[in-house]
């Protein structure tokens, strides 16, 4: 007998919703499962057969196919064994067919018939929602996760029998609140915990303000990736679009069951250097979310990154501008968003001490330079940015910052009342994205504004590429002190943080 | 490149060197000739360096410029390349003593130092103009240098130094040497600390250098500026302790640390303060 169940499979981070059809006809004992169907899909077979006896059924034996549609679309993942074992149910009459096309079943069998969680889940979902089925029937390991798409009834079971009498008594899952409330995340750690660093701090600020590239060059051991790693703890509160494309991506990519990351957490994401160019920008046979798109909504920390492959980094430039990147497989497009702050690491030379007053530095002038090539080219183009920094002996940590007044609070109402003061005055986007043309356009200065520019591009050297990000990171600094022009000193503070050609200078 | 071969019985032949050990017996020489015969002092130091040896490099070489000593040294990176920076700066006459031939200098990288120094100096070496060099004869070549000039300054030298091995050159030759003092605690000052310890005259005037050659020191040498309370504050912070950190100043100050970087920036045009690895210098 012929059965028709619905299922979904994730191509990306989209999901698409797929039929299973199962006929049971005579003929040699066997299933053949046609439909561009992956191995995972293919080794099915053998965990539907042994979930289907050990939960009591008897598996026919007779010539089973089973039809994935539309047949043009890849299938893959593990998701499929729990509709094609309710299909073949429902071909030998242990499931009533009729009751199929009200549910969208996904999940994964193990071999005495428990439902394991899938990774996925929300692409999957919205892609049922999509199709108009009312309800999901789901793992029960991917409830908790599932809950934050809206409009969709779910109904988690643990095994297929739960499945089975689900379907046969016509059970309708509770409807999915979606994400009721957000609150703050606690993340733990604070900026309070950094004595002194003031001049870090600040132009952390600016930099989450307007996301712009930050480059911080300073010996080992003073502090660079614990300052790097308190920037989620004064970004503003995620909003419920924000939660819902992050939970998607880290669902898509598996990392939501895996590590149970918690709501509204803004991702910190840090590679190691070592990381493969999929790794980071992502990719596959069947693409999932690197690094870059994992960050997205929150930051991306390269540590060290003169010791990142050049190839690595020169991969992330187009993603990095179109805040997405685009992979091409069998012709079809999979697109993943990628829209992070950038934050960057690192040492002024190999053994670090380049530029200490009194260790010497045990590189050679090669070693040196070869270094700092490593990032030439399209890593400084991002890098709006630069703070050099110095050595910090114990006791000065001790010392000189007995209280730390500038915390992660204080920090994060300056972000908001420069974003606040952004949209005012109808700049959408962060200023370290702004055009050239729209630099010329938001960044006007006065002629004492003008003069000092004049000095600076004689005095500092100062590059025409690096003029424009002086201004943007100005006009942050404005937005941070609600002023409509950009003014001397927040001028003169952007200069501070110019870029250098040679990274251990200035 | 108009290359002139000196040779040991030519009568262009420097005195000076003729009273050395192990002299050469060519010179090969592009640039003004004169020079090998002018009372000149050598400026010296390590190819690593700390700001602080840069600066002063630069300052003795700009003095020994004002004054119109030429300024011998080896051209290589670091404190050799400033010394010459500086005293070209001035307008001085520079004189490279190259451990190369003269078709192939090093380092590449300074081509351009190198062209200046044949157009307003002069470069020389023992060696046919196409030898790449070797490890040992850099080292050799030092012994020129402390041949033809009267004093030898050592800027920065750390304890395996070439600017040493000039400095024993020297030693030998009966030249006087002046080292400039720097911290114990400083790899970069080890080797020029131990000079002054075994007897090398501590440089802690530059004067000094142009009063013991008997000249006169007539420099206007001021440097006005004018700054705001705000301005004058840092500034004098910095003058307190050179090498403050950001931080610091903010400290000292109890001013944020937005407000210090607007005016160090300010002050870092008007030529003041200058930042290296993080840290707030004196430009001067």
């Amino acid at each position: 007998m012929l059965s028709k169940v619905y299922t979904g499979v994730m191509n990306g981070i989209e999901g698409y919703s797929v039929g299973v059809e199962t006929d049971i006809s005579s003929g040699l004992p066997g299933m053949n499962v046609v439909g561009l169907a992956s191995t995972t899909v293919m080794e099915s077979r053998q965990r539907i057969r042994s979930a289907i006896v050990n939960s009591g059924y008897e598996y026919p034996r007779r010539k089973i196919t089973v039809n994935l549609t539309p047949a043009d679309l890849r299938k893959n993942g593990s998701g499929l064994d729990l509709p094609i074992a309710v299909g073949v149910l429902a071909s030998s009459l242990y499931i009533d067919a009729r009751n199929l096309d009200r549910y969208g079943i996904v999940g994964e069998l193990s071999l005495d018939g428990k439902v394991k969680g899938i990774s996925g889940i929300l692409p999957l979902l919205a892609g049922f929602k999509d199709k108009g089925i009312e309800t999901a029937v789901i793992p029960y390991d991917n409830y908790e996760e599932a809950k934050l798409i809206e409009g969709i009834k779910l109904y988690p079971v643990k095994s297929l029998v739960d499945c089975a009498d689900a379907i046969n008594s016509r059970r309708e899952g509770d409807m999915a609140d979606g994400l009721t409330s957000v609150s703050n995340y606690d993340y733990g750690i604070d900026y309070g915990d950094i004595h002194g660093q003031e001049h870090a701090k600040r132009a952390i600020c600016i930099a989450v303000t307007g996301r712009h590239g930050m480059l911080m060059v300073g010996p080992p051991g003073c502090g660079k990736t614990m300052l790097a790693r308190r920037i989620p703890t004064i970004m503003p509160k995620m909003n419920k679009d924000e939660i819902l494309e992050t939970a998607i991506i880290y669902s898509a990519a598996g990392e939501e069951t895996r590590r149970g990351r918690r709501l509204g957490e803004r991702p910190f994401r840090s590679p190691h250097s070592t990381i493969s160019k999929a790794g980071l920008v992502g990719g596959g046979m069947y693409p999932v979310p690197g690094e870059i798109s994992l960050a997205h909504n929150g930051v991306l920390f390269l540590d060290e990154v003169c010791e990142f492959h050049r190839d690595n980094l020169d991969s992330l430039r187009t993603p990095v501008e179109d805040g997405r990147i685009v992979h091409f497989r069998s012709g079809a497009p999979y697109v993943f968003p990628c829209n992070f702050l950038m934050v960057m690491a690192s040492n002024p030379c190999p053994c670090g001490y380049s530029g200490d007053p009194v260790k010497l530095c045990k590189c050679s002038q090669a070693q040196r330079d070869k270094y700092r090539r490593r990032l030439s080219g399209p890593m400084i183009d991002r890098i709006d940015i630069r703070i050099n920094m110095e050595r910090v002996e114990y006791e000065e940590l001790a010392t000189t910052g007995g209280d730390s007044t500038v915390n992660s609070s204080v920090m994060r109402s300056d972000i908001e009342k420069g974003l606040a003061f952004a949209k005012d005055m109808g700049r959408n986007k962060p200023n370290g994205d702004l055009s050239d043309s729209e630099v010329r356009l938001y960044c006007r200065l006065g002629p004492e504004e003008e003069m000092l520019m004049g000095k600076a591009y004689s005095e500092l050297g100062l590059s025409p590429r690096s003029y424009n990000k002086v201004l943007k990171v100005a006009r942050t600094i404005a937005d941070i002190d609600q002023m409509e022009k950009i003014k001397v000193n927040h001028l003169a503070e952007a200069l501070s943080y110019r870029m250098l050609s040679d990274i251990n200078e200035g | 490149m108009d290359i002139k071969i000196i040779d040991i019985d030519s009568e262009l032949y420097p005195e000076s060197l003729r009273n050395i050990s192990n002299k050469p017996r060519k010179l090969y020489c592009a640039g003004d000739i004169s020079l090998l015969n002018e009372e000149s002092i050598a400026v010296v130091g390590s190819r690593k360096y700390t700001l602080y040896g840069k600066q002063v490099a630069a300052l003795v070489g700009r003095t020994l410029g004002q004054a119109d000593v030429p300024v011998v040294s080896g051209m290589a990176a670091g404190i050799d390349t400033f010394a010459h920076e500086g005293l070209l700066e001035s307008g001085g006459r520079p004189v490279a003593v190259l451990g190369t031939g003269l078709e192939r200098p090093y380092p590449k990288k300074n081509k351009a130092l190198y062209q200046r120094i044949i157009e307003e100096g002069l470069v020389i070496s023992e060696y046919e103009p196409d030898f790449p060099g070797r490890p040992e004869t850099f080292p050799a070549r030092n012994r020129i240098i402390a041949g033809l000039s009267s004093a030898i300054v050592v800027i920065e030298a750390n304890f395996k130094s070439g600017a040493l091995i000039t400095a024993q050159f020297g030693m030998e030759q009966g030249k006087t040497i002046y080292a400039v003092p720097g911290n114990i605690n400083s790899q970069f000052s080890l080797g020029t600390n131990l000079l002054l310890r075994d007897g090398a005259t501590p440089l802690v005037v530059i004067d000094d250098l142009l009063r013991d050659l008997g000249k006169d020191i007539t420099r206007a040498d001021t440097i006005s500026m004018d700054m705001g309370p705000d301005e004058k504050a840092v500034f004098d912070t910095v003058v307190k302790n050179n090498g403050i950190s950001v931080n610091e100043i903010c400290h000292n100050l109890n001013k944020k640390a937005q407000e210090v970087n607007a005016i160090l920036t300010i002050l870092e045009i008007k030529g003041a303060i200058t930042s290296y690895g993080g840290r707030i210098h004196l430009a001067k």
